[in-house]
């Protein structure tokens, strides 16, 4: 098995770098940015990098309906497909910056997109 | 095998079980998310022992000076004592003095309390007897013999009202310290910012001394603003300081400055933008403290113009809080 993007790209230390990286152009993005308004950016952060860590396939017990749960509140205030697309550009952004291939980084947003109908609470929860 | 303490428990850490599981198998409950050291949900103090550095990475530096760690991934190796994060038993303190300031800040200080452990900056809960509890900043340095707090007057203030009636000797509780904007020692070159708004300084005070004494190198900036010129406080104290040491640079900001007042009234968060981007923004540590709407502006601001989250310390003044006070 090979290993996952999360160990090739440097484990929990690349993860501290990506996160200021990705939580900045989260913050500077108006198609996203006011589902990250909260006044306690640390803790906004901190979830950024557990959200980094999932979708590099870095250690994480996330399920589908964690997921569900910890995005419900933001799908009553309008979170949508369009939305999730934005975080995965994002994202993709992000990732090449730090010298992530774009190949890597389709295996990285595969991942996000097989949460997408959860983070939407769509469909059934498992 | 090694013994994990939990408020006067002793509990058995069955082999290769992190601290959250061995909580939890007593029947203990800790927030938690994702169980792998990354969110930061399960965040508890070490208060006795060692804690493995794997359940210390991503914590802040002033985070880990508290003994914070992620229970989620802490397997300890020997015996440990832990507690949940800020908890801590009132202190009893005497009023000591209390001066009127400029901007009608009192500066209150306390006796009594030297069983406090903690660093300028942080804050703790003032206690009347009664009850009536308000945070205030510590302005006093880490270790000295009076506690100083700087207590914005109102005239309707509960607390602010009664503490500018109250006599020295007056007896009062205090609990803490809670908070993490301090100074931390761990780079005396680095470049720092301190920027608050009225008694936003407190905190500051208590930091920039502490930086000072610890023998801070680096280039020290602390910008004060105010409404109005005639509401800045500390300027003899803060000229002072400045005088005698060549690393710091006091600049006093007021909407109503007119220039012959050795004051700016360029805004103080367009100075602290501008000061940061002529800054090595990689070295450079931030701290803000005072009103909500600059602290959390300036935060994002900084932050969106390349300084590191992890190097903005912010300690906002809600208004129920110190403010309303
Ligand atoms: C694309 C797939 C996505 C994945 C895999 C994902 C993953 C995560 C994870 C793992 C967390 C942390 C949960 C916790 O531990 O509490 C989280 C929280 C969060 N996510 Fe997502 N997310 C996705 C999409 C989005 C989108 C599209 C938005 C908004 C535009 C968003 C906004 C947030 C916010 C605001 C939080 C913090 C919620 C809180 O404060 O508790 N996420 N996400
Ligand atoms: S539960 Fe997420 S860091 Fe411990």
């Amino acid at each position: 098995m090979s290993t996952s993007i999360y160990d090739q790209i440097g484990g929990a230390a690349a993860m501290d770098a990506a996160v200021d990286l990705f939580y900045r152009k989260v913050l500077s993005d108006d198609r996203v940015n006011e589902f990250f308004d909260g006044v306690d950016m640390e803790r906004q952060a901190a979830k950024q990098k557990a959200f980094l860590t999932m979708v590099t396939g870095g250690p994480n017990s996330y399920t589908g309906r964690n997921m569900r749960d910890a995005h419900a509140k933001l799908v009553a205030r309008g979170l949508d497909d369009s939305h999730v697309d934005a975080i995965i550009e994002l994202l993709g952004e992000t990732l090449k910056e730090l010298g992530v291939s774009d190949d890597q980084i389709k295996q990285v947003a595969a991942i996000a997109e097989s949460v997408r109908d959860d983070v939407l609470s769509r469909g059934k929860a498992d | 095998m090694p013994k994990l303490r939990f408020a006067e428990r002793d509990l058995e850490i069955a082999g290769g079980a992190t601290v959250l599981e061995t909580l939890e198998a007593a029947g203990i409950d800790v927030p938690n998310s994702c169980r792998a050291g990354a969110c930061q949900s399960c965040l508890m103090q070490a208060v006795a022992g060692e804690v493995p550095e794997e359940a210390r990475r991503g914590v802040s530096p002033a985070k880990r000076e508290l003994g914070h760690f992620l229970a989620c991934v802490c397997r300890p190796t020997a015996d440990l004592e832990v507690a949940r994060v800020g908890g801590s038993e009132a202190i009893a303190a005497t009023i000591a003095a209390i001066r009127r300031c400029p901007g009608d800040v009192l500066e209150v200080r306390l006796r009594g309390a030297e069983r406090l452990d903690y660093r300028g900056g942080q804050f703790i809960t003032l206690l009347r007897d009664d009850g009536l509890a308000r945070p205030y900043s510590l302005a006093s340095v880490g270790g000295a013999a009076e506690l100083e707090l700087h207590v914005r007057h109102f005239a309707d203030g509960a607390m602010s009202g009664w503490l500018a009636r109250a006599a020295p000797g007056v007896e009062v509780a205090i609990r803490g310290p809670y908070g993490e904007c301090f100074y931390v020692a761990d780079d005396l070159e680095r470049p720092l910012l301190l920027v608050g708004t009225g008694t936003g300084l407190a905190p500051l005070y208590g930091i920039v001394r502490e930086a000072l004494a610890a023998g801070h190198r680096g280039p020290i900036t602390l910008l004060h603003g105010a409404r109005r010129a005639a509401d800045l406080y500390h300027r003899d104290e803060l000229a002072a300081l400045a005088a005698a040491h060549d690393n710091l640079e006091v600049v006093a900001s007021a909407l109503d400055a007119t220039g012959d007042d050795d004051m700016t009234a360029t805004p103080i968060d367009a100075l602290a933008l501008e000061r940061a981007a002529a800054a090595d923004r990689g070295a450079l540590r931030v701290y803000l403290c005072g009103a909500p709407a600059l602290v959390n502006g300036l935060r994002r601001r900084l932050f969106i113009a390349g300084v590191p989250l992890r190097s903005i310390l912010a300690d906002a003044f809600l208004p129920a809080a110190t403010g309303g006070a």
